[in-house]
């Protein structure tokens, strides 16, 4: 085979490998995206700051990709990237505007719903007072709610993202679902135990 | 186990991240305890309403679209 025929090849086999790593990073990462999203509203509290720390996140776990030995789960490694990203950004401008996550502002970013006016009225009455709970309770309990019973994360999981041990997940769990379920209380009128 | 134990370990039971033998002395211990009972399920009603209060945020169908486009690009390069 003549050099340029070897260059020729070789350049189409560079092509397909990075055409595969491609799909195979579109594969894990694309169906993140809601997740990641919700966690990153939750987060930073608006929407639009949302968007673009997920944006951010996309391009730093491609850009990454080649690094990500696979000895952790993907959604970990993303979840911590998107939760590390975030952190630097606070860092650097602890002034970043934090809105309430207003329920008409937002309209556009709201699930639709089939249920019956009688039964949405029933629960979105605690619904809505859990929400305004999350939103209220100080970020490293907002987090580890959201991770646990939201993304239904495990504890290993939750400790290799927020690089806390297991025995302190479980702990400040506890405390965080206190803290939730004493504060949505509060909001419902029910007096503090 | 003692009832405090059990109900540390109530989360864990629920979403089955015990052992096989921990499972089932929970489960056991909960078939003879009412009080222990009524946390497990209190815990698991909890945890449903956080869940479905939780998932509150849809991204929009355009924001897929351009971040799918700038991995493109990215791709591309």
């Amino acid at each position: 085979m003549s050099f340029s025929n070897r260059q020729r090849n070789a350049g189409k086999e560079k092509t397909a490998a990075a055409a595969k790593t491609k799909r195979e990073f579109e594969r894990l990462a694309l169906p993140l995206i809601e997740s990641l999203f919700n966690f990153a509203c939750w987060l930073t509290r608006n929407p639009e700051e949302a968007e673009d720390l997920v944006q951010e996140t996309y391009m730093k776990a491609w850009n990454g990709f080649e690094t990500f030995r696979g000895d952790s789960m993907f959604r970990t490694w993303i979840f911590r990237i998107l939760r590390n990203t975030f952190l630097s950004s606070r860092k650097d401008a602890r002034a970043t505007r934090v809105e309430s996550l207003d329920e008409e502002r937002h309209e556009a970013y709201l699930p639709r719903t089939d249920e019956t006016p009688e039964s949405i009225l029933v629960e979105q009455a605690s619904l809505s007072a859990i929400r305004k709970a999350v939103e209220q309770i100080p970020l490293p309990m907002r987090e580890i709610i959201i991770l646990r019973e939201v993304e239904e994360m495990s504890y290993q999981e939750i400790s290799a993202i927020l690089e806390i041990p297991i025995g302190t997940v479980m702990s400040r769990l506890a405390r965080a679902r206190w803290t939730l379920r004493e504060t949505t209380l509060a909001k419902l009128g029910w007096p503090r135990r | 186990m003692t009832c405090g134990k059990i109900c540390r370990k109530l989360d864990q039971f629920l979403s089955k991240e015990l052992s096989e033998a921990e499972l089932q002395e929970i489960k056991s211990h909960l078939a003879g305890c009412a009080a222990c009972r009524s946390e497990a399920a209190s815990l698991k009603q909890w945890k449903q309403l956080i869940r479905t209060a939780g998932k509150r945020f849809w991204i929009k169908a355009q924001s897929i679209h351009q971040l799918t486009n700038l991995l493109e690009a990215a791709g591309r390069r």
